[in-house]
């Protein structure tokens, strides 16, 4: 019983620090400061807010309609090479989104009628689309692939295989749609690097302004605010009306492909290989392009040695981090008895769509005190950013596999006797070795590509290869810059690699 | 109405019937018998057109149906219905629409649909739970709309697939002669699956047991 407090107290002493009690204290003070506030900080805000809003929209819209369009297609379609197409397709989301922007500057440049369309609107919308589009790809083929196949049967005696995905199928992962709508939605509202990049102002990049170059917190504060309001709207659709709508099905052991003819099957391939190339292979290009010689790429390699190092270090860390209290988190969660298990996961979602730039300064505002130093002067404050951000993201990935373990096994190890940690060490991780793998690459994978709350929390000395680029993008050569955006991509594609070779060995299965 | 002709079924490195030679009079009720993994589903689930064969022929109506690692009718167009283990009833359709899902897909109007819907609640005497969500019905309840929306399409076959296993032992023996009662009432052909005998004893007009990837018949259901 003893041991089951402690677990609870570290638990929710760390959440308490690394995000919820910054985020409230932050407020707090903004709300008792309101008088001194100086209103003409934030003249033109409004424009950047409409700005934010109408490209939220946009890029949600279109990422919902095309990643719904490739989600069914990937689940439920014989569609050849979809493996590798998903695979492709994903690889923009693990790197930093302003690598991609970089990438297609160099492809259409800064002048002309397509540069005019690149610096605007219209390129922030699309590079953002590229990022976000695997998010509701992955979202609806995984919920697909869950749907027990006895209900897609059922209708199959009545009907055809395009009416059962229209009357069965769609309107069962219709809450997952919306879902990743609001998600794409939020992302991009927090997201101010590839508008930074292309010139285009949005809200999270005036926040981020009042702090970083007017050094004005509460200016930055007040910007944070109507991020913070969108989170908790979120919040609220996702408690009162998706979770009430969301169905939950078991792990289907075998779900069905429809037999696409053969001329739909060739020109489904054709329009996906388009796809791919146009989101993936042209930015790529457009960087190698850039490098044009081993020489860049090698003195770009020697100048970043100590931010590259920084990036593993870190990265690892956290990853290992993220892995051992997602696995404690999931534990949590999925045993239902412990204290505030059931607001749990509404925080850790919180604090995942909770723009960065929201959580840096609130972390900043929390931790930079004579008496805290020790957090705010060393990589401790970046690791508790990275923990805060992401740890929603290794939690659900091991909940998926312990709800899979009966209760009766770790209640079986209870009754000869063993604690609640004897219980974890013995029982729940031998069993669960394999998410914790996968939970770890994700961990690192988000925590290298990590720009937004680096840049924010960095200490002097301490700057990671994301934030050497950003830097470097100020008065660098170009040529370097496209170097080190290569190289970033070569270190988030190691991890990825790893990742997909645990899939591959172990069957697909977690 | 239904003939296997030996038919092989089985995953690609495992054979769990071999040689089944069976034919299925119309109106009959047959019921399969057999320890779980013997193949009773598989079998059950060929018949529906979910499963190819390995070998073999199955005739529904006289017409091939499933050939050789073919599907020659796919299943919508096989007049039958299924009855899963898990009922597999549509969690986001209320009980109406469960029910008239397979005429909507017929293009019945919404009207007829209506009339269909209700004179099927009140056979299975669940009349006034049209707009009852799934997860509002009982055990007992969930198994009659299942039966409901089998039969609403006057299938010719009525596929069970250990339909009560999960019920309680009175409820269970009520569901049985309710079973009978409609079958006799609508005359279709019934190919009910299960693992317990005495469910078999009280439905079957003939019982198979499968024994060594063989379906054996039982002459005398005591012995």
């Amino acid at each position: 019983m003893k041991s089951e407090y402690i677990f609870t107290f570290i638990l929710w002493s760390l959440l308490l620090l690394i995000g919820v009690l910054p985020v409230l204290w932050m407020f707090y003070h903004l709300f008792g400061n309101l008088t001194t506030l100086d209103i003409s900080n934030f003249s033109g805000s409004l424009t950047a807010f409409q700005n934010s809003l109408f490209l939220a929209l946009s890029v949600a819209t279109l990422t919902t309609f095309i990643g719904t369009a490739l989600g069914v297609l990937f689940a439920k379609s014989d569609l050849p090479f979809k493996g590798v197409f998903l695979i492709l397709l994903i690889i923009p989301l693990l790197i930093p989104p302003y690598i991609l922007a970089l990438g297609w500057i160099d492809i259409l440049g800064v002048k002309g009628w397509l540069g005019e369309f690149l610096f605007g609107f219209g390129g922030t919308t699309w590079v953002l689309f590229t990022v976000y589009l695997p998010i509701p790809i992955l979202m609806i083929s995984f919920f697909l692939q869950q749907i027990d196949p006895s209900l897609e049967e059922s209708a199959r005696l009545f009907t055809k295989e395009k009416q059962v995905l229209r009357y069965i199928l769609l309107p069962l992962i219709k809450p997952v749609i919306l879902l990743s709508f609001i998600l794409v939605f939020i992302l991009t509202f927090g997201e101010y690097s590839v508008a930074n990049v292309l010139r285009f102002r949005v809200f999270a990049l005036e926040s981020f302004t009042q702090f970083s170059a007017f050094y004005d917190f509460q200016a930055a504060i007040v910007m944070s605010l109507p991020m913070l309001l969108i989170a908790l709207a979120v919040i609220l659709i996702e408690r009162y009306y998706i979770q009430k709508h969301l169905f939950s099905y078991q792990n289907a052991q075998k779900y069905y492909h429809m037999k696409l003819p053969g001329s739909t099957k060739r020109l489904f391939t054709l329009l996906v290989l388009f796809l791919v190339s146009l989101i993936v292979i042209v930015p790529l290009f457009g960087l190698l392009k850039e490098v044009h010689s081993w020489h860049y790429f090698m003195t770009a390699l020697d100048k970043a040695s100590l931010p590259l190092l920084h990036s593993i270090l870190f990265g690892l860390v956290s990853a290992v981090l993220l892995m051992l209290f997602g696995f404690c988190y999931a534990y949590m969660l999925i045993s239902k008895k412990y204290m505030g298990s059931n607001i749990l996961d509404t925080i850790l979602l919180f604090l995942f769509i909770l723009p960065s730039t929201v959580i840096g300064i609130a972390l900043i505002y929390f931790w930079n005190t004579p008496y805290t130093q020790f957090v705010y002067t060393t990589p401790l404050i970046i690791l508790m950013g990275y923990l805060a951000k992401y740890i929603l993201l290794t939690t659900k990935i091991t909940q998926t596999k312990l709800r899979l373990i009966p209760s009766s096994m770790t209640e079986a190890a209870q009754l000869t006797g063993a604690t609640l940690l004897q219980t974890i060490r013995y029982i729940l991780i031998p069993l669960s070795k394999k998410v914790l793998i996968v939970s770890f690459l994700v961990g690192l994978i988000f925590s290298l590509r990590e720009s937004t709350l680096t840049m924010m929390l960095y200490p002097p000395g301490f700057e990671t290869l994301p934030v050497y680029i950003t830097t470097q993008m100020a008065n660098g050569e170009p040529q370097i810059i496209a170097s080190l955006c290569l190289l970033m991509i070569l270190l988030i594609l190691i991890p990825l690699m790893v990742l997909l070779l645990t899939f591959r060995r172990e069957n697909d299965t977690l | 109405m239904i003939r296997f002709k030996n038919v092989d079924l089985g995953y690609t490195y495992h054979t769990l019937l071999q040689n089944i030679d069976l034919h299925i009079k119309a109106n009959e009720r047959v019921v399969i018998l057999g320890a779980s993994g013997s193949g009773k589903s598989t079998l059950l689930r060929a018949v529906a057109g979910f499963e190819t064969l390995q070998n073999g022929e199955i005739f529904i109506d006289s017409k091939l149906a499933s050939a050789t690692k073919k599907i020659l009718i796919p299943p919508h167009q096989r007049h039958t219905a299924m009855i899963f283990q898990d009922l597999a009833l549509w969690p986001h359709l209320n009980v109406a629409d469960n029910i008239g899902f397979g005429l909507k897909m017929q293009g019945v109007s919404t009207k007829q649909q209506r009339i269909k819907v209700k004179s099927l609640l009140t056979l299975i005497g669940l009349e006034g739970y049209e707009e009852r969500r799934i997860d509002q019905l009982s055990g007992g309840q969930r198994q009659r709309v299942a039966l409901a929306r089998a039969l609403i399409i006057s299938p010719k076959i009525l596929l069970m697939d250990e339909p009560l296993s999960n019920l309680d032992e009175a409820l269970n023996i009520h569901l049985r002669e309710e079973i009978i009662k409609l079958q006799e009432e609508l005359s279709f052909t019934l190919l009910y699956v299960t693992h317990s005998k005495s469910e078999a004893q009280s439905i079957a007009t003939r019982t198979f047991h499968i024994e060594e990837r063989q379906l054996k018949e039982i002459d005398n259901m005591s012995n």
